[in-house]
Order: C-alpha cells, then structure tokens, then sequence
C-alpha cells in the first residue's frame, strides 16, 4: 500500500510543495482533531512494543517526535499537554495506568519531556527551509532525544531524592535513567524521520494531513 | 510481538451511586489538590494518622472496597521499596565516605523513618485513586474546564482542551483495532514481523504508514460532520448536565476543612 503511495511524491518539486507544518494554517476544527489525533496516537504509542534488551522499546515517543514535526511547534506542543491531562484526568493512558497519582510515578520526568520535545522540533521544522534535510534532521533529533531523557533523568532525580527522601548519586541516575534509553530512542527518532519522508511525499496536496 | 494491550485498574472510574461520586467533580478536584499538599507536608505521626483516618472514613462513605484502593497502588510497588530501603538502611546520621558499602548499616531509627516516608507516599497515591474511583474521566475535565475558564485570558483555552481530550479518548479504540487490522492484513500479503532489532523496526514501517493515512482520513471526516452540525467552540453551548455547587459539597468541604485544621496545630 504505501509504495504506491509514497511513488508519487518522489519528485523533488512536489515534495517541497507538500510541507506539513502547514498544519498551523488549518481552520479550528481541523487543528483540534488534529491535536486529539495525535494524542490519542502518542497512547496507543505505549501499547505498540518491540521486546529488547535491557527494556522493551514502545513507540511512545515516536509519535512525540511525529506530532512535533507534522503539527508545528503549538499543535505539537498542544497534543501531548492533551495526551499528558487525559493521563492525569484518570484515563489510562500512560504506561502503568493513569490519575493525578503518577506525579509521583519515577518515569514522570520523561512524560513532562514529551510536550517540550515537542514544541522545540516543531519550531525546528517551522523554521527551517528544507524541513526534512538529513542535516537538520541530525540536529533536531539529536535535541529531542536530549530533551525527552533529560527531563526524565531530572524527574528520576528529583524522585529519587524529595519524594523518597534519599539522596542518589547523580552519575547513578545518569547511567540508569539516560545511557540505558539512548539507543532505543536514537532508533525511534530515525524511524519517525523515515515515516515523515514517506507520509509528507504520500500526501501530496498542502500537506494538511486532509485530502 | 508487538500490540499488548494489557490490563489496567490504576485510576478507572468506579460506580457505587454514593454520595461521594454525586459530589461535583469540582468540590472533588479542589479538596484533593488541598490535601495533596497537607500531605506533602506532614512530619509527625499524628497527623498522619488524622489523614489515614480521613481517607478510610471517606472510601467507606463511598462504598469502596478497600482492595480497590489496594490494586490502585500496587503500580508504585517499586517506589516503596526503594523509599523503603534507602531509608532503613542508609541512615541519616552515617557520614558519607569513599566506599558506597561503608554506609550501609542497619537502625531502628532508619526502619522507622522507612516505614513513616512509604506511608505517606500510600496516603498520597490512595487521596489519588480516590478521586479517580469516585469521579469519571468526562466530569473530571468537565470540572477543570470550568475551573481553568478564567484563565481564558492569558491564552488557555479551558473548553478546547476539555474537547480534544474526549475526543482522543474517543479515537484510542479506534485506532487500536484499525491498527490490529492493519497488522493481520500486512501479515496475509507476507509481511514478517520478526527477526532483530533493525529488521524489526523496519517492519513497523508497513503498519504505520497505513495507519496514519486511515486516522488522518477518519479525522477528515470527523471533522466535516461537525462542520456540518455548526460546531463553533465554546460559544453559546449548554451542558446536559450543569455542575452546581450544593449543601453537600458545602458538608464535604467541611469535613475537610475538619481534618486538616489539627494537622495545621500539630506541626
């Protein structure tokens, strides 16, 4: 199915008119499906794993890295604080459920970190004059993985040493709450470059998402 | 390999028809933000006591069994045992030195203060399932927007986000199954979904093209048939159901007020 698809964008003049952080120019409708869209892929996202060594790889973030490039900086920024206030409203969402409670969670760093990715790769793409370019996306993914496992090293920390009232030592932290995501994230945020490439070229109207 | 949709309890919705699940989900959402913060707070016994006390009289009266709560918490197992050992067994009077196993040593003190830190983490999770147990996910977001539409001004948008929320929660079943499907018929054309890592990255490249191009597709024709019913926002909508602000809420706030006033004098 999508060989077809993505043939026929392969011309480079088609796949510079279909950039799709022209998502910001869409009416209020449209943004706000397209808002909850992405939220409700960034939860499914937790249920779609690859089993691996030493923790399994979900496609959570992904789909984090995905809305920032599709949606643009406010979307972007807007479909995870969706994704991240239906957790905390109760919904099951997040990895081991969902409710106010999961604050408290060790991981809820790197949920904080989701919406802030985010927003810097949409700004990124927004800015940028070819949105896609396997320069910039070195760089945008090399500030996005560094955000999301940063935040969540923090959150780790932080946990660790106010809510359990011990301190932990921070090369501890650094080397169980960072060193050991950083391959499984680098390998997601190739894929989520790979999928833009393909998705952007497979719509090739103004690249809304919208046929 | 992939797709497990496991089981989930933490914070599900929990219907007894008490008095505490009519309460209005606002009374609810503030009282729990009150008490989060008593309890971050508490240092002596007592007034952990006073909460535990609260929290059991509150999930009697609203006609939840204990285990629930039980289940509710039992994700942060990890996080007690931790708070647990670091406590008990690095106590805090040991001065740190080179060798990490010096430190190690065993004190009543530090088992005591284990057991205090882990309690008030269980009051802090079960206040959360609380809320969660007696308040649907819809009237949550139905209360924090009516909560945050004063803030409309310095640009959050209260009914925009309580819209987008249930509508993605709506959307999460659909794009499961379509997903589920997606996968089955990419495995009828010899899609494989095995082998090492790389190898299987890239076979979720087949599954996720597809589905995005379906949900884009589905939230173009969402958004058409609310077009076509004249969906404008905020602007002019009712509810079916209107919060009030009644005596209950004014005898729950009460109590509440009732149970933190002691703890403020024992501190």
């Amino acid at each position: 199915m999508f060989t077809s698809l993505s043939n026929k964008g392969s011309r480079p003049d088609r796949a510079r008119a279909s950039a799709p952080a022209a998502a910001m120019s869409l009416s209020g409708i449209r943004r706000i499906l397209l808002i909850s869209l992405f939220a409700a892929l960034t939860a499914l996202g937790g249920w779609i794993r690859i089993p691996f060594v030493p923790v399994p790889l979900t496609m959570q973030t992904l789909f984090v890295y995905l809305s920032g490039m599709w949606l643009g900086k406010t979307a972007g920024f807007a479909s995870q604080v969706v994704y991240l206030a239906a957790g905390l409203a109760g919904l099951p969402v997040f990895s081991a459920g969902g409710g106010p409670a999961y604050v408290l969670h060790p991981t809820f760093g790197y949920l904080v970190g989701f919406p802030c990715a985010a927003w810097v790769l949409g700004a990124l793409f927004e800015k940028a004059a070819r949105p896609g370019s396997r320069r910039m996306l070195l760089w945008a993914g090399a500030g996005s993985v560094l955000i999301i496992l940063g935040t969540g090293m923090l959150g780790l920390y932080a946990n660790l040493n106010w809510i359990s009232g011990r301190p932990v030592s921070f090369t501890q932290v650094l080397w169980t709450g960072f060193v050991v995501f950083l391959p499984g994230e680098c390998i997601k945020f190739i894929l989520a470059a790979v999928l833009y490439r393909r998705l952007r070229n497979a719509f090739h109207c103004d690249g809304d998402g919208f046929e | 390999m992939m797709m497990t949709v496991s089981q989930f309890s933490l914070g599900r919705y929990f219907e007894t028809g008490s008095p505490v699940h009519r309460l209005d989900p606002r009374t609810k959402l503030s009282s729990f933000f009150v008490l989060m913060l008593f309890i971050l707070f508490i240092h002596n016994l007592y007034s952990l006591l006073i909460f535990m006390a609260f929290i059991a009289g509150v999930c009697i009266f609203a006609r939840l069994p204990l285990r629930l709560l039980l289940v509710n918490i039992r994700p942060f197992w990890f996080l007690f045992l931790i708070t647990f050992f670091l406590q008990a067994f690095l106590a805090p009077s040991s001065t740190p030195t080179g060798n990490f196993w010096n430190n190690i040593h065993f004190s009543v003190q530090g088992v005591e203060s284990g057991l205090f830190y882990v309690a008030r983490i269980v009051l802090l999770l079960s206040a959360a399932s609380l809320l969660t147990l007696t308040t649907s996910p819809m009237s949550l977001t139905d209360a924090m927007e009516k909560i945050l539409k004063p803030f409309k001004n310095i640009g959050i948008h209260a009914h925009e986000i309580a819209m987008m929320i249930s509508i993605s929660m709506r959307f999460i079943p659909i794009l499961l199954d379509e997903a589920l499907r997606i996968q089955r018929a990419q495995q009828s054309r010899g899609a494989r979904f095995d082998g090492n890592l790389i190898q299987r990255t890239r076979s979720l490249i087949p599954l996720l093209v597809p589905l995005f191009i379906s949900a884009f597709r589905r939230a173009h024709h969402l958004a058409l048939a609310m077009e076509a019913r004249c969906y404008r926002g905020d602007e002019g909508r009712t509810h079916f159901e209107e919060l009030r602000f009644r005596r209950q809420d004014a005898v729950a706030c009460f109590f509440m007020l009732f149970a933190c006033v002691p703890v403020l004098f024992l501190q």
